[in-house]
């Protein structure tokens, strides 16, 4: 499970990447030093078997083939030689010296002439194990004499196969030993590198939930990933510090608007409270009343986005039932759709059970119903619900108004943004905003559809 | 009746102390957080208005203290930030009510009055009763003359709002507030067409109207005229 998790790590195939390249560079070294060490044991041998040989040449040039054969019988008869010598005539056949070290009669029959005419090396089996020697293996030259004979000289290849099982153990047990610790030192490095990545994650993420004062741990190591963080957390500490700024400008705005607006319309207040009767401006202080109200609507409107999207409202989550929030919205609503000659009504399937911001949630299923109920034609109908998704619990409001053109479908999110058709209508084009920030600041996604004639709207919440 | 306001705007003050005069109140003013808690703490007042934000001692530390000295004195907070969970800190830190600047006087001469009303008569009776308009809270029943009257559940909360706060003037957010706990701005004027329906039960066919639209304030339940 864990390896599974590991082939993930970008750390763990990097390291596993490097070992595979020096398991190649290994393998070449190992079979480098097989090669280098046969060949300098054979070199060895053959000269070994080629010294003995020459002294055997040498009674045979000093006494002739009488000599040469008592030579050879002489020591035929020393136990345990590995090396030997064979007296053959021109067609192979043995003349003197021990017949338990004669080569195939096949190799000799028919390379007989050719061996002896060139003088090379040539190796072959012993048929039966040759006692005492740990192997069979038997180097040899043939050498053509005068009179119609031949010497063969040979030796038994002693340690050659141990050598070789010995390198072979050895690059063996290397190789296993190299993945091991390769495979081992890959999991544990991509291990140590992914947890401290871990930790850069986990802070991104909690910055990215709105948490702006969050800094990625800081060991003091000086490594790349302290610099990185020690990076990043300047980086933060000016992102920071402009959010402030724009924070601090907003709430100067916000201050330096409402005071101004709230004076304006205290004095109208009082202004009405002092108008005789009988004089008929009154309606005039009403009205700039009610147009001083709806600026200050907006501009409350503005500040609550900005803070809903601050995402400090997060921190005020708590288990909530959106059956409840639908219930209470249809009921408040129902009066107006009722004046209006809309059929309003709730359709609550699944739990309902949700955790977030019950106030901000009302207002934005408020909003929605609103919208819905405004723009639906007396005799239609607005429907609003919940019920489960594969993601989570979903809201939704469909009305049989005259719905928004396919292409206009993402702009109505924007600020201020409204249908050309709509211009003339009450509104400030932020109700749609407001249901936007609320949904992102829950996770949530928000749809449009066409439903043939009208809207439905799906706010997709996370489970 | 006493009422105490801490508030740092001259303007605003001025505007509020005035206000409250021609509706037959004492205002002491103080603009400093410091000399307010000393006069909360010395003096005793009726209703306290306070800003959230102020010089000297800010206006929650100020309620905290008095709470922790086990002073119940209603009070109501001011602030300018435009928070949303500005009124959560307010409520927690021992506030009774909570108002957002800019205000219209005569929703902070409603809310000052509804705290007053609060803290006079707290006995809990299981009737209300408005002249011949009578509610029945434990049977759930409102008859007027005798004659009872069809309310759905949300027009009952509705109309017991009202006769809990008969004689005063109830805004369209303190209905909001109260009945429905929405801390919203619906944008439509659903408020007023809940109190039309209202209207239609209670007063339609009666010579003396119940309900009253105070014009830039909000609604009144009481006999004769607004």
């Amino acid at each position: 499970m864990f390896f599974a998790k590991a082939k993930r790590s970008t750390t763990f195939r990097i390291a596993l990447g490097f070992m595979g390249v020096f398991s190649v560079s290994f393998l070449i070294l190992g079979i480098s030093i097989y090669l280098w060490s046969m060949s300098y044991l054979i070199t060895n041998h053959r000269a070994s078997i080629e010294a003995n040989g020459s002294d055997v040449a040498h009674v045979f040039r000093r006494g002739g083939v009488e000599a040469l054969a008592m030579e050879i019988e002489l020591r035929a008869t020393q136990p345990n030689s590995e090396y030997f010598y064979l007296l053959l005539d021109r067609q192979c056949n043995l003349i003197s010296g021990r017949a338990d070290r004669q080569p195939p009669p096949d190799l000799l029959g028919q390379r007989c002439a050719e061996l002896a005419r060139s003088g090379d090396w040539f190796d072959f089996e012993l048929g039966p194990q040759a006692v005492g020697f740990p192997s069979n293996l038997v180097y040899a030259r043939l050498v053509p004499l005068s009179g119609e004979r031949s010497i063969l000289y040979g030796g038994i290849m002693q340690h050659l196969d141990v050598v070789e099982e010995t390198l072979l153990a050895g690059l063996l047990s290397a190789v296993v030993l190299m993945l091991g610790l390769g495979v081992g030192g890959s999991l544990v490095m991509s291990r140590n590198i992914t947890s401290r990545l871990r930790k850069l994650t986990r802070t991104s993420r909690e910055i990215r939930r709105g948490n702006l004062a969050s800094r990625m741990p800081v060991d003091h190591t000086n490594d790349e990933f302290d610099r990185l963080a020690v990076n990043l957390n300047e980086m933060m500490d000016q992102i920071e510090a402009l959010m402030d700024a724009v924070k601090n400008t907003s709430n100067a705005i916000a201050h330096d608007l409402r005071t101004p607006l709230t004076r304006l319309l205290h004095s109208l207040d009082e202004l009405r409270v002092l108008l005789p009767e009988e004089t008929n401006l009154d309606g005039h202080v009403e009205q700039s009343i009610e147009e001083a109200g709806k600026v200050l609507a907006t501009f409350n409107a503005l500040l609550r986005i900005a803070q809903i999207e601050s995402g400090a409202r997060r921190r005020d989550f708590e288990p909530m039932n959106l059956r409840h929030v639908i219930t209470d919205i249809v009921e408040f609503y129902w009066p107006v759709a009722v004046e209006k000659g809309v059929t309003l009504r709730s359709r609550l399937n699944g739990s309902g059970e949700f955790v977030g911001d019950q106030d901000l949630i009302s207002q934005a299923v408020s909003n929605l119903a609103d919208n819905a109920i405004k723009y639906t034609p007396p005799g239609g109908t607005v429907t609003v619900g919940t019920e489960d998704s594969d993601g989570g619990p979903r809201i939704f409001v469909s009305d049989s108004g005259p719905g928004i053109p396919e292409n206009e479908h993402e702009n109505v999110f924007n600020r201020f943004y409204r249908l050309e058709a709509h211009r003339d209508s009450e509104g400030n084009g932020l109700g749609l905003s407001v249901v936007d920030a609320v949904a992102k600041l829950h996770g949530a996604t928000v749809r449009l559809e066409s439903n043939d004639p009208g809207l439905h709207i799906r706010v997709d919440l996370p489970s | 009746m006493r009422i105490l306001l801490i508030e740092d705007d001259s303007g605003v003050a001025g505007y509020i102390v005035k206000g409250l005069a021609e509706a037959g109140h004492t205002t002491d003013h103080v603009c400093d957080g410091n000399d307010g808690l000393a006069a909360a703490m010395v003096e005793s007042y009726d209703v306290i208005v306070v800003d959230r934000m102020l010089p000297g001692t800010d206006g929650l530390t100020i309620v905290r203290s008095l709470r922790n000295k086990h002073n119940r004195v209603p009070v109501i907070f001011l602030t300018a930030l435009g928070e949303v969970d500005e009124r959560v800190k307010c409520l927690r830190a021992g506030g009774d009510d909570y108002l957002t600047k800019p205000f219209s006087f005569s929703e902070l001469l409603a809310r000052i009055e509804a705290l007053l009303r609060r803290a006079t008569d707290q006995e809990e009776s299981s009737a209300l009763q408005v002249n011949g308009l009578r509610m029945d809270l434990l049977g759930r029943v409102v008859s007027r003359d005798g004659n009872t009257i069809e309310l759905m559940p949300r027009e009952f909360r509705l109309l017991e709002y009202m006769m809990r706060h008969a004689g005063q003037v109830v805004t369209r957010t303190m209905l909001l507030e109260g009945v429905w706990d929405y801390h919203f701005d619906p944008r439509t004027n659903v408020i007023d067409v809940h109190l039309s329906r209202i209207r239609q039960k209670i007063d339609k066919g009666y010579d003396q109207p119940l309900i009253h639209t105070v014009r830039g304030a909000g609604y009144v339940l009481r006999e004769g005229q607004a």
